[in-house]
């Protein structure tokens, strides 16, 4: 199985997510904004990066993880994705694709203008505050594709054999 | 080796990247300019809607056996190209995907058209116009088409 975290507009969300499933960040506590600031690919987006796949890493199950952002419309990249998936029927069951946005995009536009601006230490200060209050989602998030993951190691045989 | 696949992508996926497809199978003559009805009578369009977009419509096989598809991608085509071709990556496919991008032929008249028949659903303004800025990007979408087939295989 491989799992994509889609994010809007930039990594930060997507990074956090992909920690927690790889058990880079405990679940147990907000994080602060040191522990958000060494996390690997916990940046903007560039505009060239934009829908570009980020390997990283393979969970305990050996699962691979990889993040990608989109500026803008995530919902059309994930339905292409799906769509696409959909040729190749038999992918479906290997890649699942989450998103992680914020609740607000016009956060992320905030970002965007702050970084046009050469703000650099606000807009990081910004990622890490929305990081912060999106945590318990992505937790919430994390969580229930671990427990898929260990549904379909408990569904008996004959289920997977009907597939 | 497994087929090609040409993905034609445009905006709302409802008028350049349709027609493209079309032109590709032979559905559309291209010795002549189609007329609105030959053009209204393509399954998709002017009639493509906002959820529909990011999801890859399947036109069939051409002459080569290629499989070829049509999809619109709003703003972030670029980003579909590049999150498919990791995908693909991912799937050992990327050499199958051959992504034609038709907004470059799309003229005011089609814009302003499409804008008004898809987004805000005026069609008796809207699509008189879309239809008469599609005949005009035509011989535009033919030579498309053309370049495409000669690349696909590159």
């Amino acid at each position: 199985m491989k799992y994509l975290y889609l994010g809007l507009g930039d990594l930060y969300l997507p990074a956090v997510a992909s920690a927690l499933h790889l058990g880079l960040l405990s679940s147990d506590k907000r994080p602060n904004y040191q522990e958000l600031g060494g996390l690997p690919n916990f940046m903007p987006g560039k505009n060239v990066d934009d829908g570009k796949l980020f390997f990283s890493g393979k969970d305990q199950a050996g699962h691979s993880v990889y993040i990608l952002c989109v500026k803008d419309s995530p919902d059309v990249v994930e339905r292409a994705i799906q769509s696409f998936l959909g040729i190749y029927s038999k992918a479906r069951d290997e890649i699942t694709i989450l998103t992680c946005c914020p609740e607000n995009s016009q956060v992320v536009k905030l970002g965007r203008m702050l970084k046009r601006l050469g703000l650099l230490g606000i807009e990081r200060r910004l990622a890490c505050k929305l990081a912060v209050n999106r945590f318990p989602e992505l937790v919430r998030l994390t969580r229930q594709v671990q427990n898929n993951g260990k549904d379909e190691k408990k569904k008996p045989a004959f289920a997977a054999a009907s597939k | 080796m497994p087929a090609k696949k040409i993905i034609y992508h445009c905006y709302g996926g409802a008028h350049s990247s349709v027609v493209a497809a079309a032109i590709h199978m032979g559905g559309l003559q291209t010795d002549r300019v189609p007329s609105p009805e030959e053009l209204m009578k393509l399954t998709l369009f002017d009639k493509q809607t906002q959820d529909g977009h990011g999801l890859l419509h399947f036109f069939g096989f051409d002459e080569k056996g290629r499989q070829v598809y049509s999809v619109g991608c709003r703003s972030v085509g670029a980003a579909v190209e590049k999150a498919l071709s990791g995908v693909a990556e991912i799937l050992g496919a990327e050499k199958e995907l051959f992504f034609v991008d038709t907004l470059p032929c799309v003229n005011v008249k089609m814009r302003i058209g499409g804008y008004l028949s898809r987004r805000w659903q005026q069609i008796t303004l809207g699509r008189p116009l879309v239809l008469q800025g599609t005949r005009d990007a035509f011989p535009t979408l033919v030579q498309l088409v053309a370049k495409t087939k000669e690349e696909v295989d590159g």
